[in-house]
């Protein structure tokens, strides 16, 4: 029996979009870890015992959310419009949208929880949506609970994985008729900031650090594209700056910089004291040395004993 | 007793601390490498009000008293001594002898620029053959209608090469000599028959310029007399005793900097299969360091409040300066042994500061000096006059 | 040109620790600090030589301290909103706040927030605000510019990487990004002199803005802490697959 059968039998339209269901938002061309948004929305719902609705910019994104766990899918140009206009009553969204998120919860004046890492869950007798909550840049967590009439969460994806997509599964389309919303700023043009450049080390959020285990100039070059995989600033240990592959201000050790970035990889450095004193403030530290005795390994959380030169490319190509 | 500090200095020393962590430590090392400061930085410091802390605000300065100054020199310290040396004198004697003695004209016409740092001060007292016996200066001003001309050489002055004002202290009476017979005077450095020597090559202090100031019958207006003519020497020895409390917090600066890099190093350095923090004797290296730099701690702030507040204060500014510098020299070079052999390279902050330390047992009157001082006070009290 | 710049006070993360295996917040130092973003929003807002910097804050004591700290650092004008600390507002309720603020402050021309907040679920302030306005917002501004016709531009990261200059054309709301300017110290005799004037500093009740407690009542609350798993050091990689876990766990961090 489907949904219209028990429509009919119970003389109501079960297909309607009604307060108990939970939303979707997603942005055009969602990534594979955006789908998985609508594949934990699937799991929230079959808790309630309720719909998903996945609110999308085009028919193929509308498609995937279906395919990915959606009982209904909207086409919209202006996602916070349409679902202001509904009455939604959980909204998910990627946490890369935060601020229209925001925008949204002040005028459905829903509670909103953003940028959660883990997992979501609705509190049985008071519905109440519950999440964790990096603070501090996730040296610790806030539990989070929105009691208000419509709850509203933005999730962190990254790392998540796209959800097998079930072919089999259907669900109706429609079409919205709203326009995009109106663009409120004008752009004037391309312009020549640059951000401080004072001690880069001590503001890096990831550091790349390269030693002696490189090398040469293209154990180096490696490194360097690690690093700007990563989005990260390059330095290096003493005998890299013996070597002049970074300067004083790139330097990390008791002799040159200490650094707290919240992401350390150490390439192709042992580890001595002068070093590893000067990164005990980092969060997490990643390192690959071709010595699986090297001292580096007893302050990393992960490493690889493994030639960085060999490594690296693997590496590399692994993260595209 | 209240022991906390006003609002405003604690917030006071947020800034400068920050101001020193961020933008003086990092560039100590290059400092004392190079024997250059940065004008940039300089100028900044300037136009925060760094060179003129404890100097009321009708004058240019921040109005921070001596509490707020004795802040500024442990911050500097602990950051850069080289650049606290630079201030240390421009403040604590050269502007001082200004601030405490000067008439209403002479102040309001110097210190504004003096307190914006965008006139640098150096204090002349010390001779090739007057140091701990300042009375025996030979500098001559002699009067001719409205101008005195001075004559003779000063030595080892700190911001010799870079000063744009000296107060300097010269023999205006050759029968009284220094005690009755000695003025003091405001001397402009681009006047004709100034001049400065080469910066002394030194153990430490690198970026503190010290030189020989050469003065050829330099004219100099009778209107820059320092206070009374004839009374110079009463000026110079009230600003030398004030300018020991800021000392001794510079010294505090220093040895407390050394604590704090071997806190971080006995917990990171290993040997015999754990940190050094376990072993007993860097143990009881750092409760030594700890306990003597509390002491001198609430030592140099009590008096810096004396001082604020209108009491007297000679004894206990004595007692900064000498348990200051030589607590200083004491922490540094345990730290020193703390660190092994990463002690003495001068890629490491440490080395330097062991050697920047070394000057304070001697300056701004020597330690011998303040052991008499210090024994002069207390003889007095029970009626019994030293003769120096 | 009237700039508000928000501020919060937080606990300075050099202060405590967070053990894991205690499940706990360890507090070594009780010192509280303006969250980053937002002193990189004030030196935005200072930057604007014709223009005029009020700081706001809401909260305790801390609060109070951050704002002379805006002050000193030369804002023209700080309002505090006193709240008990024992009540922290929501996003939703500092956005009544705020709205209320700049309604008594009467002439606002753009509000700046730090991008991002340390200790709570707050940088959705900006974006709320901006909402309740019916402002347009900017989430990430990494400069104010002066445009050569009167008003203000706002540097922003183009999709690219490189950086454009926007305009509203009106009264805006953004975000400032953490790090993209060096916040200009307080002079010292401006510390010493704000700082023993009483009235530095413009104390504001929600009941002279017109609000009372129950109208601000959260609606998202702190049910409690929890932690990242203990860190396990030594965690070795090996085999054909390492490249591939290696950049699994570089991705998640």
């Amino acid at each position: 029996m489907d949904i219209a059968d028990l429509s009919a039998l119970l003389g109501e339209d079960l297909g309607a979009a009604n307060t108990a269901d939970v939303w979707v938002a997603l942005p055009a061309a969602p990534s594979g870890g955006e789908l998985a948004l609508v594949g934990e929305a699937r799991r929230l719902a079959d808790g309630l015992g309720c719909y998903v609705h996945a609110v999308v910019g085009d028919e193929a994104a509308a498609q995937a959310a279906i395919a990915s766990g959606a009982d209904r899918a909207h086409v919209t140009a202006d996602s916070a419009a349409f679902l202001a206009g509904q009455q939604p009553e959980f909204v998910l969204l990627p946490a890369t949208h935060d601020a229209l998120a925001a925008g949204l919860a002040q005028r459905l004046q829903a509670g909103l929880i953003t940028d959660v890492r883990g997992s979501l869950a609705i509190e049985p007798d008071t519905r109440a949506l519950l999440a964790p909550r990096p603070v501090y840049s996730g040296e610790y967590y806030l539990d989070l609970a929105v009691t208000s009439a419509v709850k509203m969460a933005t999730v962190d994806t990254r790392g998540w994985s796209a959800p097998a997509a079930d072919a089999s599964r259907s669900g109706e389309v429609t079409l919205s008729e709203l326009p995009a919303p109106a663009e409120r700023w004008q752009d004037l043009g391309a312009c020549d900031y640059q951000p401080p450049a004072w001690r880069p080390l001590s503001k890096a959020r990831i550091i790349v650090a390269a030693g002696r285990g490189v090398h040469d100039a293209d154990g180096l070059a490696l490194a360097a594209q690690l690093a700007q995989t990563l989005g990260a600033e390059l330095a290096g240990d003493r005998s890299a700056r013996d070597s002049d592959w970074v300067d004083e201000a790139h330097e990390v050790g008791v002799t040159g910089q200490e650094v707290a970035p919240e992401l350390y990889v150490a390439v192709g450095i042992r580890g001595d004291t002068i070093h590893n004193a000067a990164i005990t403030g980092a969060r997490k530290v990643i390192a690959i040395h071709s010595d699986a005795a090297a001292p580096i390994f007893k302050i990393a959380d992960v490493g690889v004993a493994a030639e960085p030169k060999e490594l690296l490319p693997k590496l590399l190509a692994a993260l595209k | 007793m209240d022991f906390t500090l006003s609002p405003e200095h604690v917030a006071l020393r947020q800034m400068i601390r920050e101001f020193c962590e961020q933008e003086l430590a990092p560039r100590a090392k290059e400092v004392d490498r190079t024997g250059q400061q940065d004008p940039a930085i300089l100028r900044w410091m300037g136009e925060l009000g760094m060179f003129g802390i404890p100097f009321a605000q009708e004058y240019g300065g921040a109005g921070a008293g001596e509490i707020g100054y004795c802040i500024l020199m442990e911050e500097l310290d602990k950051a850069c001594p080289s650049t606290s040396t630079i201030i240390g004198a421009h403040i604590g004697i050269a502007a001082m002898s200004l601030y405490l003695d000067g008439s209403e004209e002479l102040k309001h016409r110097y210190l504004p620029d003096l307190c914006a740092g965008r006139k640098i001060g150096a204090f002349g007292l010390t001779e090739p053959g007057a140091g701990s016996d300042a009375a025996g200066i030979q500098l001559r001003a002699t009067l001719e209608g409205d101008s005195y001309f001075l004559d003779g050489q000063k030595m080892w002055i700190t911001n010799g090469p870079i000063a744009d004002l000296v107060m300097v202290l010269a023999v205006t009476d050759p029968a009284l000599g220094a005690r009755g017979g000695a003025t003091c005077f405001v001397v402009e450095t681009d006047w004709p028959g100034f001049s400065a020597g080469k910066p002394e090559k030194k153990m430490g202090l690198h970026g503190s310029p010290t030189s020989l100031l050469n003065f050829d019958e330099v004219r100099v207006p009778k209107e820059n007399v320092i206070g009374q003519v004839g009374l110079g020497f009463v000026t110079f020895m009230k600003t030398l005793d004030i300018g020991r409390v800021s000392l001794g917090a510079a010294t505090l600066g220093g040895a407390s900097a050394a604590l704090d890099t071997s806190l971080r190093w006995v917990k990171a350095r290993s040997q015999f299969g754990r940190p050094i923090a376990q072993m007993q004797s860097i143990q009881f290296k750092l409760a030594d360091m700890a306990a003597e730099i509390e002491a001198l701690r609430s030592l140099v702030y009590r008096t810096a409040w004396l001082v604020d507040t209108g009491r007297p204060f000679v004894r206990e500014a004595g007692m900064c300066k000498l348990l200051g510098s030589e607590t200083a020299s004491r922490c540094i070079d345990r730290a020193l042994q703390i660190h092994g052999a990463l002690g003495l390279s001068r890629d490491f902050t440490l080395e330097h500061g062991w050697r920047d330390a070394r000057i304070a047992e001697i300056f701004e009157g020597t330690n011998e000096i303040q052991r008499i001082v210090i024994a002069s006070e207390l003889l007095q009290e029970i009626g019994v006059r030293i003769r120096p | 040109m009237n700039i508000l710049v928000v501020l919060r006070a937080v606990r300075d993360p050099a202060g405590f620790t967070v053990n894991r295996k205690a499940q706990k917040v360890f507090i070594n130092r009780e010192r509280f600090i303006i969250n980053p973003a937002d002193r990189n929003a004030l030196e935005a807002g200072l930057q604007v030589t014709a223009g005029s910097v009020t700081a706001v804050a809401l909260g305790g004591e801390t609060a109070g301290e951050v704002l002379r700290q805006a002050r000193a650092a030369g804002a023209a004008r700080a309002i505090w909103v006193r709240l008990p600390d024992a009540a922290p507002l929501d996003a939703g309720g500092a956005t009544a706040v705020l709205q209320r603020v700049i309604g008594h402050i009467g002439s606002v021309d753009l509000v700046l927030l730090g991008a991002e907040v340390l200790d709570a679920d707050l940088a959705q302030v900006g974006p709320r605000l901006a909402a309740a306005l019916d402002w347009p917002f900017m989430e990430e501004v990494y400069q104010t510019r002066a445009l050569p016709e009167a008003g203000l531009g706002l540097v922003v990261r183009a999709a690219a990487g490189e950086y454009r200059l926007a305009s509203a054309g009106g009264p805006a709301v953004a975000g400032v990004v953490r790090d993209c300017n060096k916040p200009r110290f307080a002079p010292a005799a401006r510390i010493i002199t704000l700082y023993q004037d009483p009235r530095a500093v413009e104390q504001l009740s929600l009941a002279e803005l017109g609000l009372d407690e129950p109208q601000l009542s959260p609606a998202t609350t702190i049910r409690g802490e929890s932690f990242p798993p203990e860190r396990t050091l030594g965690q070795m990689l090996a085999g054909d697959d390492a490249p591939h876990e290696l950049a699994r766990a570089l991705k998640e961090s």
